[in-house]
C-alpha cells in the first residue's frame, strides 16, 4: 500500500485546500489606508504606471495608449470643471470601471477598501493634490436630463456639425476628420481622435450621462474642450444623445438609419 | 482514438460562427481580454509573450492582480470560452550526411495546428480552474481531442487577497518557468533544452516544459524587490497512469524581478529531479538544473534579451550515465507597439559522452493587424551532429503562419 501513499497525501491536501478555500472569510483589511494603498498599487498598478507613478512602468512601452502619469496631476475623466483635479469618487470610478479601448481594466473585483486605499495612494504621487489653490473643486451636477429621443439626436447632429466636431472626429464620427492626423496632447504626443461609431472606443462614454459629462468638463491634457460655456445644458445633452446613437450603430446621415436604433 | 471528423468540424464551425457573431460588439478578442474588456496587449507584449502585468495575472490564478473573484465564471458574461486557430505553411529542406553520403529531402506542407479551446475562470472565492483542449490533426483525416492542461487552483490561501502569496494547484499543467515553452514568440522551433530526453525506450516521460500531472504550491511576493515568484511541485510526468513511485520528479523554482529604471531584470533558478521508469522496468534517475536571465533594456525598453543555461544528468542511459549541457539566447524587439515585432533565438545542446551537438538559429517577424490576429514569417536552421553515429543532419525550415483567436 506504500505506492498509494503519495496519492492519498495529495488527495488529503486537495481536500484540506478546498475546505480552507471555501470557508475562508475576507482576509483583506477593511481599513482604508495609504500604506495598504501603496501595497495594492505596487501589486496591481505599478507594472503600467511605474513604481513612482510617472506612467513609465515596464509594460508601458508596449501599449499603444500610454498609462496615465500620476505625477502630473492631470486627469482626463472627471466630474469637475475643466482644468481641475478629479474628486476621490472620480478616481474610484475609473478604478472600478476601467477605461474602454485602453489597457486599463476594471478592478471592480478588488475589495472596496483596497480600491479606496489605492485612490488615496495615487493622490500622494502628485503635488497637485497637496496644493491648496486647487481647492475647492467645482463639481458638475447633472441638471435636467434630455431624454434619448429621435428629435434630441437630430438636434445633436446639427450641433455636431456647427461646433465642427467633425474636424477631428470626422463627418461620419469615425475619428477620421481633416485634423485627425495633427491632433496632439499637451505634451505634444500624437493623439488618435475617438472613433465615435465604435461603442468600445468611447473610453468612459458608456451612457449619455457619461458622454454629457465629457462635453461639460472637457478632457484635461487634450484638445477636447469643455463646452460648458459654449453650449447650453440642453444642447450638451442633445450632443451626448447623438454620440450615444452613433456609438450604438446609429450612423446618422439623413435620419434614415437612426430609426432602427431608436426602436 | 480516431473520430469521425464531420461532427467535430460542424460543431467547431458552429461555435466559431456564434462567437464571431457575438463578438461584433467588442474588439473580438479571446477569453480574458473579452472578460475584462481590454486588448490582448494588456497582458502580452506580443501574444503569447507575457508582460509583467500578464505574469501577475497568471500567478493570481488568471485574475487581475490585487483581486480575488468570488462570482463563478458561469454566472458571468461573456462566455468563458476561447478558440485559437493557427494554420501554417511550412517548407523544409533537409540534408542528411551519413558516413560521408549525403541525401536531401524537400517538403512543403500546410500544417493545421488544430483548434485550441480554452476555458478558465472562477469557481468560487479562492478557487479557479484552467482547461486547454486542442483538437488537432494526428494523421491524414484524423482529428483527436486532447486535454493539454487541466487544473484546479486554490488561490490566495495566505496574505492579503489578490497578492498571490500562497496558492495551491493540482492537475495537468505546465510548471512555472521563467521562459515557458508556450510563451515564446518563436512558433516553428521548440527550445532544444526542454525537448532533451535520453534516447531510449521510456515508460514514463518527464519533460520539464511539457504539461504534466502534478501538485504544487506556488506564489508571488510583490513586496520583495519587484516581485519574487516561486513554485514547489511534485510531478508524476506527462502520463497519468504511471505509478507515482515509478515516475516522479520534484520541481523547485524561484525567480526574482528587479526593475531597473522601470525595465525588468529577471533572474530565475530551477531544479527538476526524480526518477523515471524505463521500458525494461529499470529506472533512470535524472536531474535538470538551470539558471534563466531576462534583461529588458532600460533606455528604450524595446529590446528584451532572454537567456538560459541548463545542465541535465541521467544515471541510466543504456546502463551508463549521460550529461547534457545546453541553453539559449534570444532577443525580442518591439518595433511598433501592438503591431510589429522581430525576434531571434539561438539554441544549443551538447551531450558530453557522445559529443552529440545540436545548434539551432531561428529568426522571424510578426505583424498584428488586430489584437487577436497575427501573421508571422520565420526561418529556422537546425544542425544536428552525432559523431558516434557518423551522422549530421541540417534542416532549413521556413514557415508562414497566421494566428487567430476568438
Amino acid at each position: 500500500m506504500t505506492t498509494n501513499r503519495p496519492l492519498q497525501m495529495a488527495a488529503a491536501l486537495l481536500l484540506a485546500c478546498s475546505v480552507y478555500a471555501c470557508s475562508a472569510s475576507l482576509r483583506t483589511s477593511d481599513v482604508v489606508s495609504v500604506q495598504r494603498g501603496a501595497a495594492v498599487y505596487h501589486q496591481a498598478c505599478a507594472a503600467c504606471h511605474g513604481d513612482n507613478g510617472n506612467g513609465n512602468g515596464p509594460v508601458s512601452v508596449s501599449l499603444a495608449t500610454k498609462p496615465r502619469d500620476f505625477q502630473k496631476g492631470v486627469f482626463k475623466f472627471r466630474t469637475t470643471a475643466s482644468g481641475q483635479l478629479p474628486t476621490d469618487h472620480d478616481l474610484l470610478w475609473i478604478v472600478n470601471s476601467g477605461i474602454h479601448h485602453t489597457a486599463m481594466p476594471s478592478f471592480a473585483q478588488m475589495s472596496v477598501a483596497d480600491q479606496y486605499s489605492v485612490v488615496q495612494y495615487i493622490k500622494t504621487l502628485s503635488h497637485a493634490f497637496r496644493d491648496s489653490t486647487q481647492y475647492p473643486l467645482d463639481t458638475v451636477k447633472v441638471g435636467h436630463v434630455v431624454p434619448y429621443t429621435f428629435d434630441s439626436v437630430e438636434r445633436g447632429r446639427r450641433i455636431y456639425l456647427q461646433m465642427r466636431c467633425w474636424n477631428c472626429h470626422g463627418v461620419t464620427g469615425e475619428g477620421n476628420g481633416p485634423a485627425a492626423a495633427t491632433v496632439r496632447d499637451d505634451e505634444g504626443k500624437p493623439l488618435e481622435p475617438t472613433n465615435l461609431t465604435r461603442e468600445w472606443d468611447l473610453k468612459v462614454g458608456t451612457d449619455p450621462e457619461r458622454i454629457y459629462m465629457i462635453f461639460t468638463t472637457g478632457v484635461n491634457g487634450t484638445p477636447m474642450p469643455s463646452f460648458a460655456s459654449l453650449l447650453t445644458d440642453e444642447q450638451r445633452w442633445d450632443l451626448a444623445n447623438y454620440v450615444y446613437a452613433l456609438s450604438h450603430a446609429g450612423r446618422y446621415y439623413e435620419g434614415q438609419q437612426l430609426n432602427a436604433v431608436m426602436k | 482514438m480516431t473520430l469521425d471528423r464531420r461532427p467535430i468540424v460542424l460543431s467547431c464551425g458552429l461555435a466559431l460562427a456564434v462567437l464571431v457573431v457575438s463578438a461584433t460588439r467588442s474588439p473580438a478578442i479571446p477569453l480574458f481580454a473579452r472578460k475584462y474588456h481590454v486588448s490582448c496587449f494588456r497582458c502580452h507584449t506580443a501574444p503569447p509573450v507575457l508582460n509583467d502585468f500578464g505574469r501577475r495575472f497568471q500567478i493570481n490564478s488568471y485574475q487581475l492582480p490585487g483581486t480575488d473573484e468570488a462570482q463563478p465564471t458561469w454566472a458571468q458574461e461573456p462566455l468563458s470560452l476561447s478558440f485559437v486557430f493557427a494554420p501554417t505553411l511550412m517548407s523544409a529542406h533537409t540534408t542528411t550526411t551519413v558516413s560521408g553520403i549525403k541525401t536531401t529531402e524537400n517538403k512543403t506542407a500546410f500544417e493545421p495546428s488544430g483548434l485550441d479551446l480554452f476555458t478558465a475562470g472562477t469557481i468560487a472565492q479562492h478557487m479557479s480552474y484552467f482547461l486547454a483542449a486542442p483538437i488537432g490533426q494526428t494523421g491524414p483525416g484524423t482529428f483527436e481531442p486532447t486535454i493539454e492542461t487541466m487544473s484546479i487552483m486554490f488561490n490566495n490561501l495566505a496574505g492579503p487577497d489578490g497578492d498571490s502569496n500562497l496558492n495551491f494547484r493540482f492537475g495537468r499543467y505546465r510548471l512555472f518557468n521563467t521562459f515557458p515553452n508556450n510563451t515564446s514568440l518563436v512558433e516553428s522551433a521548440d527550445y532544444l533544452i526542454y525537448d532533451y530526453e535520453p534516447a531510449q525506450p521510456l515508460q514514463g516521460s518527464l519533460l520539464i516544459a511539457e504539461p504534466q500531472w502534478a501538485a504544487s504550491v506556488y506564489g508571488f511576493f510583490p513586496q520583495i524587490m519587484d516581485g519574487l515568484r516561486y513554485e514547489a511541485a511534485l510531478s508524476n510526468g506527462t502520463e497519468a497512469d504511471i505509478n507515482i513511485s515509478d515516475n516522479q520528479a520534484t520541481f523547485l523554482m524561484a525567480e526574482q524581478t528587479k526593475y531597473i529604471d522601470n525595465a525588468p531584470f529577471r533572474l530565475g533558478v530551477y531544479y527538476y529531479g526524480g526518477k523515471q521508469m524505463l521500458a525494461d522496468s529499470s529506472s533512470n534517475k535524472l536531474h535538470r538544473a538551470g539558471v534563466a536571465l531576462e534583461i529588458n533594456d532600460p533606455w528604450t525598453k524595446r529590446f528584451d534579451l532572454s537567456s538560459q543555461y541548463m545542465d541535465a544528468f541521467d544515471d541510466n542511459v543504456g546502463g551508463a550515465h549521460q550529461e547534457m549541457r545546453g541553453g539559449f539566447l534570444g532577443l525580442n524587439v518591439l518595433l511598433l507597439p501592438e503591431r510589429l515585432f522581430v525576434y531571434g533565438r539561438y539554441d544549443y545542446t551538447k551531450v558530453t559522452q557522445t559529443d552529440e551537438k545540436q545548434n539551432q538559429f531561428t529568426t522571424g517577424i510578426r505583424l498584428h493587424p488586430a489584437a487577436n490576429v497575427g501573421a508571422f514569417v520565420e526561418l529556422s536552421l537546425l544542425d544536428d551532429k552525432s559523431p558516434s553515429l557518423f551522422t549530421e543532419t541540417k534542416t532549413t525550415t521556413s514557415t508562414l503562419g497566421v494566428l487567430v483567436g476568438f
